[in-house]
């Protein structure tokens, strides 16, 4: 069974969820919920880090791409591990913006008008 | 003059009759005088004491000790009651009390000193005596379990009162016995002989128990008359003190402690072993009692673990497997486990902790396979769904089960002491019956263990109907998704088509993957493969819809990217989200080329005719079905007669620990290596890619382009 540890926080101006194990069937349904629930929320974009995510399962993609969808500045940071690929793969990282870190990701909101 | 000498004569007459050792040395510390007292307390004759060195009562570490004491007295200075050490003759240490007096001539010069000393060693003794109560009181304080409590009962006692031997018995109701719990300085025939007495026995220990009433025998007079059958010889213990381990008013055991020589107790001994006794009760009961909540804790545990083990997988027999393997040896030394069938019961398991023990059971089971219609055992509680409890398995109950002499030998040999059979019981319906056995531990089951055994038959039916449950659906969700998948698809001329739909390994539910293949009169081909996120009957029902529109949208003449970004559209009117990835090929089978759109999904691969594989990894789009509306970027490419397309999921080559590249990378060289024949080459890439089970379905197209030269006819396939 796959653990997963999701934690959010609220950080310069934007929500961070952060995903430290595994998506997969039986953990994306809370991953997914988590999005929608910031997504939902003011307080700004919504980043997903899963630099410590080391597995992304095709549900998992589907509840990213739900939440790129539905809230503006959506933004994904991913490392360079399984999650990286997976993104890279299915071409999601060309509708969705990947960032290496999360200060990169901090700089984009920043940067946009 | 007169006067003087009768009051010496009176004072000899007092020294004498004193009750305390009296004895006088020189200025040299040479012995003058030895009272009849100083015999008793010393040992040695006033004729081999006087004239010898007083050092001769000291102990070797004491030596300055008498320097300092004769150097006071002669310095006219006396001592009271100095407590020490004395040696005896026979080189015992007593403990004295010492009054020292210098001894004054006359004329006033100091000739010597008297020593008066007081033995007080039954007085030290009983001092220590109380700290060792207080110590022992924090320590059995501290002890949480039996064993430990009884050592330091034990480890207490026995210095204190000067014993040989000891031994703690506590009473074993479910056996009606007195079970020995420790014991110190036995021989091992002796520690045998005692390890469980009959409650009712003529024994000292069993007596005291019986009437709660401690008992001091303080010579062999007063024992063997009593316990003239106690087995052993006469000259093995001289004298016995036993006092019961009492809570509230009930003795539950007793401590005993032997002496070799006889031994009087005095008050003070008896109230020491009295109190200790009523400490280390206190300390057993609550370690009992914690023991208790231990062992609950430990089964409720077990329980849990049990349960987990058991949801972990969805087969049945897998299930039971698991529930056996943990069974032993903690609660049982044999497992067995049967389910129901239409014309009796089917064994699934048996387990034992030592696999030429499980043999023996497996031969047992295949040469005398259980009647259907025992009067006891898992043929009657399948039939009654009504537990049995055997707390003893007597040879005749062997003797009636046995079909035979060779039966009955192999019965023995189980070596069988206890048993429980418990139904396996979900929603109403009795499913089959577990059989738990003790033998080589001797545990006798009980009540109790009735309890924590119907709890496990319950997570185990649970789990067995919970399997059974989704095999059902399994299998339906396997019936739909081939219902939706053709096993063979129809090739135009020109090129051969083969494919496989993989499932994942046992247990995981059925996915979304797809394939399909669309001949138009144009000489085009649509080739197509696709995977929707998720399991189960719902990405099945998913991918046929998906399969069903994009088909309809390809025999509408739409090019691929027109096609996948409708299917796009069409996803949105699903009534629960979904996502799909898919590679879109449209072959013109008399030129080979081909356009394509990969919208999510892992690169298709083409080996060139002269076996060199690439990767068409121009990007399309990102997966359909989000709500993304993402434009299709169409690339092109090129099929030489002879080359070969390989179409899959992602399920083929993604391993959880690892990512893509290496499954990637793995299928590259099947591929470049593989027969040059569809059919052929998809054996070759399945049984090179599926060595160890996959994490997720996978389906494979190979698609083999002749080119219109050859000419080969239209095959089904």
């Amino acid at each position: 069974v796959a653990k997963i540890d999701l934690s959010e926080r609220v950080e310069g101006g934007m929500k961070v969820l952060r995903v430290d194990g595994e998506v997969d069937l039986s953990t994306s349904p809370r991953f997914s919920a988590a999005i929608d629930r910031l997504g939902s929320a003011a307080a700004g974009p919504l980043v997903v880090d899963l630099t410590a995510c080391s597995y992304l399962d095709s549900t998992g993609l589907a509840a990213l791409l739900r939440g790129a969808g539905r809230s503006a500045g959506f933004a994904i940071v991913a490392g360079d591990g399984a999650p990286r690929e997976v993104l890279h793969v299915t071409q999601i990282d060309e509708t969705v913006p990947v960032f290496d870190t999360l200060e990169r990701a901090r700089q984009a909101a920043l940067d946009r008008p | 003059l007169p006067a003087v000498a009768h009051d010496a004569a009176h004072f000899e007459a007092i020294v004498s009759c004193s009750d305390d050792a009296i004895v006088s040395k020189d200025r040299d510390g040479l012995i003058t005088s030895w009272n009849p007292a100083a015999e008793r307390l010393y040992g040695y004759t006033s004729a081999e004491a006087v004239g010898q060195p007083i050092s001769i009562l000291i102990p070797p570490e004491r030596a300055g000790e008498e320097r300092e004491i004769l150097a006071r007295a002669l310095g006219g200075e006396g001592v009271e009651s100095y407590e020490t050490e004395r040696l005896t003759k026979d080189g015992r240490r007593v403990f004295v009390s010492l009054t020292v007096s210098p001894i004054r001539l006359p004329g006033g010069q100091i000739s010597g000193a008297s020593v008066i000393s007081r033995d007080i060693s039954e007085r030290r003794r009983a001092f220590e005596r109380a700290e060792r109560l207080q110590d022992v009181t924090i320590r059995l304080a501290r002890e949480i379990r039996p064993e430990q409590t009884v050592a330091v009962l034990l480890d207490h006692a026995l210095p204190a009162l000067g014993a040989d031997a000891g031994a703690v018995g506590v009473i074993d109701r479910r056996s009606g016995t007195l079970e020995l719990a420790g014991s110190r300085g036995y021989t091992p025939e002796g520690v045998a002989r005692f390890r469980q007495m009959p409650l009712d026995a003529r024994l000292p220990m069993t007596d005291v128990v019986r009437t709660g009433e401690p008992l001091w025998l303080a010579d062999s007079d007063e024992l063997w008359p009593r316990y003239s059958t106690l087995p052993g010889r006469r000259s093995d213990f001289a004298s016995i003190a036993i006092v019961p381990l009492t809570v509230g008013d009930e003795p539950f055991g007793a401590v005993s402690l032997s002496f070799n020589e006889p031994h009087r107790f005095s008050a003070d001994e008896r109230a020491f072993v009295v109190a200790i006794a009523a400490q280390a009760a206190g300390a057993l009961e609550r370690a009992r009692l914690f023991d208790n909540e231990r062992r609950r804790r430990e089964q409720l545990d077990f329980l849990v673990e049990m349960s987990e083990a058991l949801v972990s997988t969805l087969d049945v027999d897998v299930t039971l497997e698991r529930l056996a393997a943990l069974a032993v040896p903690r609660i049982a030394d044999w497992c067995s486990v049967d389910l129901a069938t239409d014309d009796g019961l089917r064994n699934v398991t048996v387990a034992h902790a030592d696999p030429a023990r499980r043999a023996l059971a497996l031969e047992l089971q295949r040469r005398y396979p259980p009647d259907p219609n025992a009067p006891t055992g898992a043929p009657n509680v399948l039939r009654t769904g009504l537990p049995e409890l055997y707390s003893e398995i007597p040879e005749e109950l062997l003797v009636e089960a046995a079909e035979d002499a060779e039966h009955l030998r192999l019965l023995r040999e189980l070596g069988m002491v206890s048993g429980m059979v418990v139904p396996l019981v979900a929603r109403g319906s009795t499913l089959g019956a577990l059989t738990l056995v003790s033998a080589e531990s001797g545990h006798r089951y009980t009540e109790e263990d009735m309890t924590l055994a119907e709890k496990l038959a319950l997570h185990a039916a649970l789990a067995i109907d919970n399997a059974a449950l989704y095999r059902r659906e399994h299998e339906a969700a396997l019936a739909l998704q081939r219902a939706l998948l053709p096993a063979h698809v129809p090739a135009p001329a020109g090129v051969e088509v083969a494919v496989r739909y993989l499932p994942a390994g046992p247990g995981l539910e059925v996915g979304g993957d797809w394939y399909d293949l669309v001949a138009m009169d144009d000489d085009s081909l649509a080739v197509v493969v696709g995977d929707v996120a998720g399991r189960g009957i719902h990405a099945a029902a998913v991918m046929g819809r998906l399969r069903t529109a994009l088909r309809a949208y390809i025999l509408d003449g739409h090019r691929p990217a027109a096609a996948v970004d409708r299917l796009d559209a069409v996803m949105e009117d699903l009534e629960e989200p979904s996502m799909a990835t898919l590679v879109h090929v449209a072959l013109d089978t008399s030129s080979g080329r081909a356009e394509y759109v990969v919208a999510g999904h892992p690169p298709p691969l083409v080996r060139e005719p002269d076996g060199e594989v690439r990767e068409l990894d121009e990007r399309g789009r990102p997966p359909v079905g989000v709500g993304l509306r993402h434009s299709s970027q169409t690339a092109h490419c090129t099929l030489a007669p002879g080359s070969m397309l390989l179409l899959y999921t992602d399920g083929l080559i993604e391993r959880r620990a690892q990512g893509l590249a290496p499954g990637l990378a793995q299928l590259r060289a099947a591929l470049a290596t593989a027969p040059y024949e569809a059919e052929g080459c998809a054996d070759a890439i399945v049984e090179r890619l599926t060595s160890e089970a996959l994490d997720d379905d996978a389906a494979v197209l190979v698609l083999r382009f002749e080119g219109r030269s050859k000419r080969a006819p239209w095959r089904r396939r």
